[in-house]
C-alpha cells in the first residue's frame, strides 16, 4: 500500500474501522503546467495558484461492523474523502486511521486493463489490493459465479459490454476478504436485478461484522442498505446520525 | 471538534455483536501528512503487484498481433542489421579479433534494455491514470513494473550476445562476472526509472523528450563502436552511464580491455542515480493522484 502505517499515535482499538481527524484536502485550480506558465514564472516569481478547498476540517469515525453511508451532492468532497480513505491520495492537514483491511472501488473497472482476460484482470486486482495468489485462486470461483460471466472469464475485457465489467469489477471487490469495504457510486451503471444482488452482499457481509462505507447520489438505495451515515457539503459534514435523519435532512435541504 | 460529527449516533452492527469476527488484518494505518511516505521495505512488500503489472503490459503488448512474441526477435535483429551496416560496412569500424555481430550483439543487449525503459517509464503514470487515482496500487510496482515488462528483450538478446561470444571463441572465466554486471545494468535503470517515472507524471515534457533521448542515443552509446574509436571524444561519450556498463560486458563477454574512465563514472553515475531517483520519487509520490 502505498502508505505510512508507523505506529506512532495509533491507538490499538478494534471498535473502529476508520477515523478522519480534522483532515482537509485542496487542489490548484487551473492547468497544471504550460509553456505560457513556465515563461511568465521566469519573468515574475513566487505568484500563487488560486486553490480549491474540496475537504475542510472533517472530522468522523466509522465504528466496526456499521453500515456507513455518505450523500452530497457532486462537488461536496465524496471522492476525494475515498481517496484519501484508501490510502491513494494525501491530505494537506490532519489524521486518518484505518484498522485492518480496506478494499476501495472508487470507480467501475478501476485498476482493470482492457487487453487482458477476465481471469487476468482478477488476479492483477486482487494482486494490487494485496491479496497472496492463493486468496485469489480461492476467491475465483465465487468471483465467477457472482458477476454471472461464466462464459467470458477468458475473453478480453475490452470485449465485455460496460454492464459486464461492473459485475467482474463489483464481484471481485465484494468476494476479496476485507475488514472495511469503501464503495464510491458504483452500483449507477449496473441493472436493477443485479443492484439488488449488489445490496444483498452487503449486507451479508455488513452482518458478518464487516464495515462498509456507502456513497451514493441514489437516497433509496443509501437508505434502504445503511444505517448510519453523514451529509458532506461543500468539503465539510453537515449532519451525522442515523441513515433515515441524515437521508431526510439532505432530501429537504433549502435549495 | 467538528460540531457536526458529535450528533447522535446510531447503534451499528458492531454493537449488536458483530464485533465477535476477527479482522482479516490486525494492522493499523495511520496516514498524516508527510513529505515521503514510500520506504525501501514497500519495494519488497510490492514485488508482487510490480511482477503482475509488468506481466499485463508483456501480454498485452503481444496480444492481437499476427507475429505476437516473434517480435522479441525480429525487433532487435532488425537493429543488430541496421547498426552491422551503419557503423561495420559505412563507417568500417574496427572491432580487433571480435567479429562484428558479435560486438553489436552486446552492445545492443544494454542498448535495448536502456531504451525500452527510457519510452515507456515516463507515460507509465499517465498510462494507469486509473489505477493510479482509484486503487491502492503500491506506487513503487509502477517503477519494477517497467524493469520486468522490458526484461523479455533484454534476454533475448542477452542470451544471443552470451551464444555469439561462445561461438567466437572470446569466453573466458571473466564471464562468470556477468551476473553482477548484469545486475549493475537493472540498478542503473531502476535510478533512472524512478526519477523519469516521478518526473514525466507531472511534467509531459519527458515524453517528449524520449524519442529524442533514444533516437541520438544510438549514436551516442557505444553500441555500434567501441568507445576507443571515439578517440578524445572519448571522454565526453562516457558521461553517457550505459558506455561505462557496455564497456564492462565487453571485457566480460569479449575479453576487450574496457575504458576505466567510463566505467568509473557510470558506477558513480549509477549511485548518484538511484539516491536521487529514490529521493524525487518519494517526494513526488504523495501527489501522483492529484495531478496524474
Amino acid at each position: 500500500m502505498p502508505t505510512t502505517s508507523d505506529l506512532n499515535g495509533a491507538e490499538a482499538r478494534t471498535d473502529l474501522a476508520v477515523r478522519c481527524q480534522e483532515v482537509a484536502k485542496s487542489y490548484g485550480l487551473g492547468e497544471e503546467l504550460s509553456l505560457q506558465h513556465t515563461l511568465s514564472t521566469l519573468v515574475r516569481r513566487g505568484e500563487e495558484r488560486d486553490r480549491f478547498w474540496a475537504l475542510t476540517d472533517v472530522t468522523f469515525e466509522v465504528k466496526r461492523g456499521e453500515f456507513f453511508g455518505i450523500v452530497g451532492a457532486n462537488g461536496s468532497g465524496k471522492s476525494t474523502l475515498t481517496q484519501l480513505v484508501a490510502g491513494i491520495a494525501m491530505q494537506d492537514r490532519g489524521k486518518i486511521e484505518v484498522w485492518g483491511r480496506l478494499i476501495p472501488l472508487l470507480e467501475v473497472g478501476a485498476g482493470f486493463h482492457p487487453e487482458l482476460t477476465g481471469r487476468e484482470n482478477v488476479q492483477l486486482l486482487g494482486t494490487i489490493l494485496g491479496l497472496s495468489r492463493e486468496a485469489i485462486r480461492a476467491e475465483m470461483e465465487a468471483i465467477t459465479d457472482f458477476a454471472g460471466i461464466h462464459r467470458y472469464m477468458d475473453t478480453p475485457l475490452k470485449r465485455y459490454s460496460s454492464g459486464m465489467a461492473a459485475r467482474l469489477s463489483f464481484a471481485t471487490a465484494v468476494c476479496f476478504p476485507a475488514d472495511t469495504y469503501v464503495f464510491d457510486e458504483v452500483l449507477a451503471v449496473v441493472d436493477d436485478s443485479f443492484r439488488d444482488q449488489c445490496a444483498t452482499a452487503l449486507a451479508r457481509l455488513n452482518s458478518e461484522g464487516r464495515t462498509i462505507i456507502f456513497m451514493s447520489h441514489d437516497l433509496e438505495l443509501v437508505q434502504s442498505v445503511c444505517s448510519t451515515g453523514m451529509w458532506l457539503d461543500r468539503g465539510s459534514i453537515r449532519m451525522r446520525g442515523s441513515i433515515g435523519e441524515v437521508a431526510a435532512a439532505y432530501a429537504g435541504q433549502p435549495a | 471538534m467538528n460540531p457536526s460529527s458529535t450528533s447522535t449516533q446510531a447503534a451499528s452492527a458492531a454493537d449488536l455483536g458483530g464485533a465477535t469476527i476477527g479482522l482479516v488484518d490486525t494492522s493499523v494505518r495511520v496516514a498524516v501528512p508527510k513529505r515521503r511516505r514510500i520506504r525501501f521495505a514497500d519495494l519488497w512488500s510490492s514485488r508482487h503487484v510490480g511482477f503482475m503489472l509488468g506481466m499485463r503490459d508483456i501480454k498485452a503488448k503481444y496480444k492481437q498481433s499476427a507475429l505476437g512474441p516473434l517480435w522479441l526477435v525480429l525487433q532487435p535483429l532488425g537493429m543488430l542489421a541496421a547498426v552491422s551496416v551503419a557503423f561495420s560496412k559505412v563507417t568500417s569500424v574496427n572491432t580487433g579479433s571480435v567479429p562484428y555481430i558479435t560486438f553489436a550483439l552486446v552492445g545492443l543487449a544494454v542498448w535495448t534494455y536502456v531504451q525500452m525503459a527510457i519510452t515507456v517509464a515516463p507515460q507509465v503514470l499517465q498510462a494507469n491514470y486509473q489505477v493510479v487515482r482509484r486503487s491502492p496500487c503500491p506506487r513503487l510496482a509502477f517503477v519494477t513494473g517497467t524493469l520486468v515488462s522490458v526484461l523479455p528483450p533484454l534476454g533475448v538478446v542477452f542470451t544471443a550476445s552470451v551464444v555469439a561470444a561462445a561461438i567466437s571463441g572470446t569466453l573466458s572465466v571473466q564471464a562468470l562476472v556477468m551476473p553482477v554486471l548484469v545486475a549493475w545494468l537493472l540498478l542503473m535503470t531502476f535510478g533512472f526509472t524512478l526519477l523519469v517515472t516521478a518526473i514525466g507524471g507531472r511534467f509531459r515534457d519527458a515524453v517528449a523528450m524520449a524519442p529524442l533521448v533514444v533516437q541520438a542515443g544510438i549514436f551516442l552509446t557505444p553500441v555500434g563502436y567501441p568507445l576507443s574509436a571515439a578517440g578524445n571524444f572519448a571522454k565526453v561519450l562516457a558521461f553517457n552511464p550505459a558506455s561505462g556498463i557496455i564497456e564492462s560486458w565487453r571485457w566480460s563477454l569479449l575479453g576487450s580491455t574496457p575504458d576505466m574512465f567510463a566505467v568509473i563514472v557510470a558506477i558513480v553515475e549509477t549511485i548518484v542515480m538511484v539516491l536521487l531517483g529514490w529521493y524525487v520519487f518519494g517526494r513526488m509520490e504523495t501527489r501522483f493522484a492529484d495531478y496524474v
